[in-house]
């Protein structure tokens, strides 16, 4: 990450400092964790639901 | 509205718009993240940690504009019974939830630097964390109810109650006396008081989060649909076993 106090926009050492990093890391790890989890799940149902639907019932 | 709430052209519309909307929502969430961390200028007042403001702003909007979502859709499920309004309710949940979550712990983290703090008993911070067990509740007597094969008429009850809950956040910060700011967007009057170099990134952030929260809800209300297609075959293979 290149720090550019130059341009007086922004340091490595102030996104530290104001707890900027720690809350981007978190949002960005809530927020994929959940699309993540949510994806996974999706397929896995919907993987079953295909399974069964071809499974022959009784009588079938 | 009925026309779309069948649940197989539900399916059908959703299959196509889930990819759509996340990689949408990557790409405008990318963005906005991107020029608020390194091509916005700092605030006038706050120095630097004006940037948590783009994640903590979208997180805060869609954790309260999703509950508002999610009542809708219990009053959908109450008054006319709708078996994919539920579904609705049910899936938004833990995604507002979640957003809750993120808009506590970054407010937080800025309140730390900016009040000398990590929290206090303010009206905005308490009704939000009011907001969070609300969502709690709902999630944990939904399931509940799912266990036991139930119409979800308690969540959706407790989502409609918790409703009195949004204009007390809304007007949290000019009831009484708080740390919190008070509005600077006014989404009514489509007015701002943020500086144009700020609020780009800050919208860009909020349509990226917003269009995430979508596809978290889409794909939730999908695979709980599919579900209900396996469980509904269990039922029929055991029937027809007895």
């Amino acid at each position: 990450m290149q720090a550019v106090a130059a341009t007086g926009v922004v340091v490595r050492a102030d996104l530290w400092a104001n707890f900027i990093w720690p809350s981007y890391a978190l949002t960005l790890v809530g927020l994929l964790g959940l699309l993540v989890w949510a994806y996974v799940s999706m397929r896995s149902a919907e993987k079953k639901a295909d399974q069964v639907k071809r499974t022959k019932g009784p009588g079938q | 509205m009925h026309r779309f709430a069948n649940p197989a052209r539900f399916l059908k519309i959703a299959r196509v718009a889930t990819p759509i909307v996340v990689l949408l929502g990557l790409a405008l969430t990318a963005a906005g993240l991107w020029i608020g961390l390194f091509a916005s200028p700092p605030d006038y007042q706050q120095g630097e940690s004006v940037r948590i403001m783009y994640v903590h702003v979208p997180a805060a909007w869609l954790g309260a504009g999703g509950y508002l979502s999610l009542a809708a859709a219990s009053a959908t499920a109450l008054i006319w019974r709708h078996p994919l309004a539920t579904i609705a309710a049910r899936a938004i949940a833990p995604a507002g939830a979640a957003f809750t979550a993120i808009c506590l712990v970054s407010g937080s983290l800025w309140g730390k630097p900016t009040w000398g703090t990590y929290w206090v008993w303010d009206a905005r911070l308490t009704s939000m964390l009011i907001l969070l067990f609300l969502y709690l509740g709902y999630l944990a007597l939904s399931a509940s109810e799912a266990e036991k094969g139930g119409e979800q008429r308690g969540a959706s009850i407790l989502a409609l109650v918790g409703v009195i809950n949004l204009p007390i956040i809304k007007y949290s910060v000019e009831w009484w006396n708080t740390l919190h700011q008070g509005s600077s967007i006014s989404v009514v009057n489509a007015s701002s008081k943020v500086a144009p170099e700020l609020l780009t990134p800050l919208l860009l952030s909020v349509g990226g989060f917003s269009f995430l929260f979508a596809a978290i809800v889409l794909m939730r209300m999908r695979a709980m649909l599919a579900q209900q297609r396996v469980d509904a075959r269990s039922r029929r293979m055991a029937e027809v076993l007895a």
